[in-house]
């Protein structure tokens, strides 16, 4: 096969590859013009300029590429080629492309102040995101073995690090140490599987393994296990999930939200390509191994999720439990299945990176809102914070008409869909258990309302929160998108140009699904 | 010819935008806006309105006769195929009457309200609060007559309802007022879930037929589908004992009824109007009297063409009407509230028009409404300037003489009572006359000789409550004390004004349309085509009848002569002897004290249905159901399992320590190994 190297159809991730190299060189010379005292617009550069000059460079970046995404959705396929297609580019790539990208901006427009108020304004900050989201842009769009496992780790190895990035912080620095020993191992377990998949098939084209693939084959289904380990880590399904809490809770917030998501998305992008492309001839099989595991993430993720005090291990835990959720996607294999799962990504971005930037915004000089309680009383000290906290609560719960409701929504419709056409009682089974689910996550997301407004603050720890104009923007943004993708109905969407959303998602869908 | 017509929506597009900007100065301003910016929004949104009413109602009159309605299609609401719900509007004679009247009376009565509404201070943006509600009840109004479809119309008919509850416990710092807007919405409930099932039923029936629609003029096309359709159970209700062979279009239309009952207080749903006059005197004379409560009505007129083939939902509707008028106008004849006496007329009025609507003669329904718009709106004015004067006294037994102190409202009351009396060429006449003549030619309609010997015996009874309150207020020499009634004063220019427009209408608005009979008698060539008859037909087709003109003349002639003794009965009792009242009130004591008491209804209401209900409520649902199984066992207790599965169960797994991790980590991958590998030779 010729090479084909289209790099306009790569533009996006060619955008945040350049900022991942050239963030570093630009905060050294800006670190130089501050110690030369150098003025810049008649002004001497101090440390906030710099910081404002490289969240507004990142940004640009980020939102060229993400409207070069938005802008290209529509585009025929391009494959970008060696002597066997490594990336695809196709409106899967590019769905979660645009997810992924309004993650990192989202984050990106949150960091800044927060990290100032850690005291840890550094530029690598944003270098690292730009390394990371960059893996996760090539993870979802691999379509060969070699680029998976490279672009995972390319997204995993900057996540260390940023999971680290308090250096002051002890429980900054045994989240990265503890991720980064974990992720190893599954790393590990996937590139093993990936090596037996090899030997099995002979190739690691995702399209020819599909056909080199032997459902009896021991040496197939060893692979295939090692590599579906490999994913159940990095989506933290239970029993892969006991890092989760222990991570999201030491890192920082911001970037807990960006791991939350972000990686959340890119895994699921790249396990929907590997199920339905690659594995495809050993769904069956597998199709219980799904089973379990959602189930098991979403009873485990919410039940612990009850008895945590810690805000952000409770927010890790409802992340297991939505991993759950989205693994019913998954078992559905189906196109609405996967359509079901990349609109839940989607919404699910929004609500879980809201929750996060209020956390956030309430950090001061260092010291983290870390117990719910601490909570009381900040709809009196910062109401719209309250408000977006509750509206996020709420969309995660599920409450009609926010956007998480239609997630499950459409998640629950596939399911039953599928169930009623192969006669299958074991998918509504699963249908009932997200909607038993469903029920016992209020338990833990009203509570956060409940202490919110029905508590007093108390004197000394009522809670600070002066937000900077770009957090408030970012608030904004998470509502809006809560509030409108819940309740404006499709025929209205088009007034904002022709954005369906789950139309988009079935489009990406259809992209890989038989 | 195209039906297009997109000013339509400009019409309730005013009060909206009125509502908008004040409602977001309310939720986002400290303070109420200028007392000159309320009123600019608050009254020239409606006189907006009706303008834009007059010009398209006149659009309509030229167009070709069988041709003449607009549509303006706004956006598909729900399109869930094969059911469409468009939010459109449609105007055609029977929706233009009704929004002349609602933004006409509407403009007036928010034009009296400026100078009634001045001295509330009971709080700080009452004023503006209140220009809000009535504009926003304008609104609902306006989107529940031109509606185009059921749909549209229930938001409207909600609309109303939300308004009327929130006007009539305006003054909410008084427990009584609050009470009174609930018990008006929990009984309106009543009806909405009676209407809500008949527009599900009707749905469901269309769908059978192959046009899921709920869009009068499709509806209307494909209803002759129905006219054979029988009541059939569901297989899974086969257990329950034979139903009666009822024909579907009864058993819709008798729910749509129930809705109609609900809103325009029939029996046994009316008990809530009386208690609404708890609100400012402009809400009774432009909710209470003038239109809500006419929406039942419009909607039976509007849903003609389903009740025309139910004889039997129709025979139910004009009997229901005609005991209610003649109920609720025994009432009247005892109460000494000014407003309730004019409340229990309304009720009866409603009545009248129910009656003439089962009897088929649908524009004699709405010539009515219409006719009753005017005149009882300006009876409820005129009563309002009275409270004003009286500084909010309402019992007529503290008044009388007041037509010196009131020298114009005195006069502009005069005439509404006069012609809702009946007297000859004042519009109660007419619109009442064709009411009757209804009733009387409705053959096929079971009892229609006794419904028209109750019409004519209420038109009696309606003059004498009537001339009997204007003679308690205005006549005589004051029962008030010195210094009441020295305090009384005529009320300003904002009040009198509507009450000027109001009484010129209700005398003379019939001109504009007499009655075929009367426009032959009295202007000899005019066209017939001038008829409030004519003009509706193509919209609510009246069953024509074939009475002659004699008989018409001799019918109006014994109405008036019933009228003239009520009246002469009133006079002789409170002008020219009123000490003979209380002699005659203690010969028929026991009589006397079961209207005075209302029959007691709301008693009875109370002893069989709210008291077992709150029992219920509180014993079983609230106690047993409620604190103990759902509360107790229910939430705390699986809460409780829950807990204790994380805390004993989970949570020792979570340690802490990597290394664990790793050991759950490879003991889950092996077991995922195990799995796949099960099926591998």
């Amino acid at each position: 096969m010729m090479p084909n190297l289209d790099l306009s159809a790569i533009s996006p991730m060619i955008f945040v590859a350049v900022g991942a190299i050239l963030l570093p060189l630009l905060e050294v010379l800006l670190a130089r013009m501050i110690e030369r005292r150098r003025s810049w617009l008649g002004r001497t550069v101090n440390r906030e300029m710099a910081s404002t000059a490289i969240v507004i460079f990142t940004v640009l970046l980020l939102v060229l590429a993400l409207l070069r995404t938005v802008g290209t959705f529509d585009l025929p396929v391009a494959h970008f080629n060696l002597d066997h297609p490594m990336i695809a580019v196709d409106q899967l790539t590019r769905f979660l492309n645009a997810v992924l990208l309004i993650s990192a901006i989202l984050t990106v427009l949150v960091s800044s102040r927060y990290l100032a108020d850690i005291g840890m304004d550094h530029g690598e900050f944003y270098a690292l995101l730009l390394a990371s989201l960059l893996g996760m842009m090539l993870l979802g769009a691999a379509t060969d073995l070699i680029m998976l496992f490279l672009a995972l780790e390319l997204m995993s190895i900057p996540i260390y690090a940023l999971a680290g990035f308090q250096r002051s912080s002890l429980k900054s620095n045994e989240s990265a140490l503890k991720y980064f020993i974990i992720g190893s191992f599954a790393s590990a377990l996937l590139l093993y599987g990936c090596a037996l998949l090899y030997g099995a098939t002979g190739t690691v084209e995702l399209a020819e393994i599909a056909r080199g693939f032997d459902p009896e084959n021991p040496l197939t289904l060893l692979g295939a296990a090692l590599v579906l380990v490999g994913f159940a880590f990095k989506i933290a399904s239970v029993p892969f999930h006991q890092w989760a809490p222990d991570v999201y809770e030491g890192a920082p917030t911001t970037v807990t939200g960006f791991m939350a998501t972000a990686v959340k998305v890119a895994a699921f992008g790249a396990l929907i390509r590997v199920v339905a492309v690659g594995l495809q001839p050993g769904a069956e099989i597998m199709y219980g191994v799904f089973w379990w595991l959602a189930v098991l993430s979403m009873t485990v993720g919410n039940v612990m999720a009850i008895i945590q005090q810690n805000t952000k291990r409770m927010l890790a835990y409802s992340s297991v439990a939505h991993g759950g959720y989205m693994l019913v996607g998954i078992c559905v294999g189906t196109q609405s299945g996967y359509a079901g799962l990349l609109f839940y990504l989607l919404v699910y971005t929004f609500m879980t990176i809201g929750a996060f930037t209020v956390l956030a915004i309430l950090t001061r000089d260092g010291r983290e809102v870390s117990r719910i309680d601490d909570l009381a009383g900040l709809h009196e000290t910062h109401p719209f914070a309250a408000i977006v906290m509750t509206l996020c609560m709420f969309s995660l719960a599920g409450i009609p008409p926010l956007a998480g409701f239609w997630g499950k929504w459409y998640l629950l419709t596939g399911a039953v869909e599928r169930a009623t056409a192969i006669g299958d009682t074991s998918l509504i089974v699963l249908a009932v258990v997200l909607v038993m689910n469903s029920a016992i996550s209020l338990a833990y997301y009203l509570r956060l309302p409940v202490v919110m407004y029905m508590r007093e603050a108390r004197g000394a720890d009522r809670p600070d929160a002066t937000a900077g104009a770009l957090q408030t923007t970012v608030l904004w943004v998470c509502a809006l998108a809560i509030v409108l993708i819940g309740v404006v109905p499709g025929d209205f969407l088009i007034l904002f140009g022709d954005y369906d959303l789950i139309a988009s998602a079935r489009v990406a869908a259809s992209a890989v699904s038989p | 010819m195209t039906h297009e017509n997109e000013a339509i929506r400009l019409i309730p597009l005013f009060p909206l935008a009125a509502v908008v900007v004040s409602g977001l100065w309310l939720l986002f301003a400290r303070g109420s806006m200028s007392r000159g910016a309320v009123i600019a929004i608050g009254c020239g949104a409606p006189i907006l309105s009706f303008l834009v009413s007059l010009r398209e109602v006149f659009q309509l009159t030229r167009l070709d006769e069988g041709q003449r309605f607009f549509v303006d299609n706004l956006y598909t609401w729900i399109s869930a195929d094969p059911f469409h719900a468009e939010l459109s509007f449609l105007l055609d004679p029977l929706s233009a009457v009704m929004i002349l009247v609602v933004t006409g009376v509407g403009s007036l009565i928010h034009i009296y309200s400026v100078g009634y509404m001045d001295d509330d201070h009971r709080e700080d943006r009452g004023f503006q609060r209140f220009f809000l509600y009535l504009n926003l009840f304008t609104f609902s109004m306006l989107m529940l007559v031109l509606g185009d479809n059921l749909l549209v119309m229930f938001v409207g008919w909600e609309g109303v309802g939300l308004c009327s509850y929130l006007l009539i416990g305006f003054w909410y710092l008084e427990d009584h007022n609050a009470m009174c807007g609930q018990k008006a919405f929990l009984v309106n409930r009543i009806g909405d879930f009676g209407f809500l099932l008949g527009i599900f039923l009707l749905f469901w029936a269309f769908a059978s037929v192959g046009s899921p629609t709920v869009e009068f003029h499709e509806m209307s096309a494909n209803v002759g589908k129905l006219a054979d359709t029988m009541v059939t159970l569901p297989p899974a209700l086969s257990f329950l004992p034979a139903f009666p062979a009822w024909k579907l279009l009864t058993l819709a239309c008798l729910c749509l009824f129930v809705g109609a009952c609900g809103k325009s207080a029939q029996l046994p749903l009316y008990t809530w109007l009386p208690d609404a006059m708890a609100g400012p005197t402009p809400v009774s004379a432009l909710i209470h009297a003038a239109t809500m409560v006419t929406a039942g009505v419009y909607m039976v007129c509007r849903m003609s063409f389903a009740f025309s083939l139910a004889p039997g939902a129709s025979a139910t509707v004009a009997w229901v009407g005609g005991l209610t008028a003649v109920f609720a106008a025994t009432i009247a004849l005892t109460q000494k509230d000014i407003k309730k006496v004019l409340a229990y007329s309304t009720v009866s009025q409603l009545g009248y028009m129910f009656l003439a609507a089962g009897s088929m003669a649908y524009s004699a329904a709405v010539y009515h409404l219409a006719t009753h718009a005017f005149f009882k709106a300006l009876l409820f004015l005129g009563a309002g300037s009275v409270i004003l004067g009286m500084h909010h006294e309402q019992d007529i037994d503290k008044m009388g003489g007041l037509r010196r102190r009131m020298r114009w409202t005195h006069r502009w009351f005069l005439c509404g009572v006069l012609a809702i009396a009946g007297v000859p060429f004042l519009s109660g006449f007419f619109s009442k006359d064709e009411v009757l003549l209804g009733a009387f030619a409705a053959h096929d309609l079971p009892g229609h000789m006794a419904l028209y010997a109750i019409g004519v015996l209420t038109a009696g009874l309606t003059a004498f409550y009537m001339l009997r309150l204007h003679y308690r207020v205005f006549a005589g020499e004051t029962r008030a004390t010195p210094e009441v009634y020295n305090a009384v004063h005529e009320s300003n220019r904002w009040v009198l004004m509507p009450l000027a427009v109001l009484a010129a209408l209700s005398v003379g608005v019939w001109l504009l349309s007499p009655p075929d009979l009367w426009g032959e008698l009295l202007f000899g060539g005019m066209r017939k085509s001038h008829s409030l008859h004519y003009f509706l037909q193509e919209a609510a087709f009246s069953a024509p009848h074939d009475v002659s003109h004699a008989t018409e003349l001799g019918l109006a002639a014994l109405a008036t002569l019933f009228a003239l003794a009520g009246i002469a009965a009133a006079s002789f009792l409170y002008y020219f002897k009123p000490e003979m009242v209380d002699r005659l009130t203690d010969r028929v004591r026991p009589v006397y004290d079961v209207l005075w008491n209302k029959y007691w209804v709301d008693e009875i209401y109370d002893f069989l249905i709210v008291r077992p209900l709150l029992w219920v409520s509180e014993n079983v649902l609230y106690r047993l159901v409620d604190a103990d199984l759902i509360d107790r066992i229910g939430v705390n207790g699986t809460a409780r399992a829950v807990r204790g599965v994380a805390n004993r169960g989970l949570k020792f797994l979570q340690t802490g320590f990597t290394q664990s991790y790793l050991v759950i980590m490879l003991i889950g991958a092996l077991g995922i190994i195990a799995y796949m590998m099960r099926g591998a030779s």
